[in-house]
């Protein structure tokens, strides 16, 4: 690798390796490998898709890149970056207020109080909840509860943010808006993207590199 | 300096959670927040009946009233413990999908345990003083030592709570046995008698326990107005390092596992 594209290096995997331990022996196999030898490097500012069939390992791959799953071999090097999935309702907890829980779902993806009250007005805007914001979010339809989860993740992002096939959120108009969101980010230049998909030719559509995960 | 931002970052985000999560477990009730004053008063004023009027009063070898404040000493720090103790045992499991969304580190759910169960104490403790001084016991310097203590009960719930959390995560069933556990930790910390009741050759024994010491310790200074003895106060200091190193080892080898052993 060039000296300048390593400086371009967000995220880089050597031979990664991932193993379940079964409940019940198959084929007298103790252990499922969910990612085999995986080494791939995420540069800076790209939309990278992964594609795979399904059990392919995709999403246990993400959860290595945001630091959720230890690999069991190889090796994961952060080169100075945020990395956080989109966790579309993390946390959130139905007797709290919609502001109360854009607050805990924030703090959990790794911001601080002081940044979230910042992006408040933009989140609340987004999710184009109103007054709703300040009720308890059991009272919220599903796709209020979607939206609101969404306007966070879409709002607040890491450097590096990993999306697992939630494209497609809340009532039709929102799902354009949140589509519309979401390919600003991947054509913002400060913002890297890992997208993955079983749907190749949307990942095609979407991304500027796309890796296919064969298992 | 990282470690330093992290370790601010950490307690902001288990601060809010903290505050939030009793926010939220008060809304559920139609008392509110009053719950936190008239559970623990329930729960004494059961504890007093039985064992202060029906059982133990007359075999203390101490006056009534003595008893009384004897038994509130004991069991109001107990209560503490153990409600840290009852909440953060099952944490780590039922965060697990939670944990599977975001980066996180484990011990966070069982210092938000220990944390939600210290602040609803506060009140508790302060009853505890008024109680003192409706009864006579005048506040005074020695006092102040009660803030190392309340700091190394804060910790010894802290890496116990992280203990039995992680257990629970590989041996779900704990979960059935560790209220009974602490309910003997309670029959065995003195909580209702004095060390001197505990036959000689069981006493050191006894005081292996790092409740009962404790106890001891917030008794000398709230009844006999006294400092702590250092023996005992640095013994305690051990004990509860010896703990906390232990746990952290146990920690170190396990945690990369937790978030999958957690889904089996």
């Amino acid at each position: 690798m060039s000296e300048q594209s390593q400086a371009k290096v967000a995220l880089e995997l050597e031979s990664v390796e991932i193993r379940y331990r079964l409940n019940e022996p198959i084929e007298g196999k103790k252990y499922y490998k969910a990612l085999s030898s995986v080494s791939l490097s995420v540069f800076r500012g790209e939309t990278l898709g992964i594609v795979g069939h399904n059990g392919a390992g995709k999403s246990t791959l993400l959860k290595v890149m945001a630091g959720i799953l230890a690999p069991d071999r190889g090796r994961i090097t952060n080169h100075g970056v945020s990395v956080g999935l989109l966790a579309l309702q993390a946390g959130f907890d139905d007797e709290l207020s919609g502001i109360d829980n854009i607050i805990i779902n924030g703090m959990l993806m790794g911001f601080s109080k002081r940044r979230i009250k910042r992006s408040m007005d933009e989140i609340i805007e987004f999710s184009g909840l109103g007054e709703f914001v300040y009720q308890p979010i059991k009272t919220y339809s599903s796709g209020m509860r979607s939206r609101l989860g969404f306007a966070v993740g879409v709002t607040l992002t890491p450097d590096v943010l990993l999306i697992d096939e939630v494209l497609s959120v809340g009532d039709e108009d929102f799902r354009g808006k949140a589509e519309q969101a979401m390919m600003e980010k991947m054509h913002c230049r400060d913002q890297t993207i890992v997208f993955v998909s079983h749907d190749a030719a949307q990942v095609e559509r979407l991304c500027d590199r796309v890796i296919r995960l064969d298992h | 300096m990282i470690f330093f931002s992290r370790l601010l970052v950490f307690l902001e985000l288990a601060l809010t959670k903290s505050f939030m999560n009793l926010k939220s477990e008060a809304k559920r009730n139609k008392l509110s927040y009053l719950w936190w004053v008239v559970e623990p008063l329930l729960y004494m004023g059961i504890f007093y009946f039985v064992f202060g009027v029906l059982l133990f009063q007359h075999s203390t070898g101490a006056t009534g009233s003595e008893f009384v404040v004897y038994l509130i000493t004991g069991l109001v720090p107990f209560q503490w413990f153990a409600k840290g103790i009852l909440m953060s045992a099952p944490s780590i499991l039922d965060e697990r999908f939670l944990m599977q969304q975001v980066r996180i580190n484990p011990v966070f759910f069982p210092f938000v345990s220990v944390l939600q169960s210290s602040i609803k104490q506060v009140p508790v403790f302060l009853m505890l003083v008024a109680f003192l001084l409706l009864m006579g016991y005048a506040p005074n310097l020695t006092w102040l030592g009660l803030l190392p203590v309340f700091l190394l009960q804060f910790l010894l719930m802290t890496v116990l709570g992280l203990l039995v959390a992680m257990m629970v995560v590989v041996v779900k069933d704990l979960l059935q046995i560790i209220p009974t556990g602490v309910q003997f930790l309670m029959f065995f910390s003195g909580v209702f008698f004095t060390a001197e009741r505990v036959p000689v050759e069981f006493r050191d024994l006894f005081f292996m326990n790092p409740i009962a010491s404790l106890l001891e310790v917030y008794r000398t200074i709230l009844m006999a107005g006294e400092w702590p003895s250092w023996d005992v106060f640095l013994q305690l200091v051990l004990v509860v390092g010896a703990i906390a190193m232990a746990v952290l080892v146990v920690y170190g080898l396990v945690h990369r596992n937790l978030v999958k052993v957690a889904m089996r």
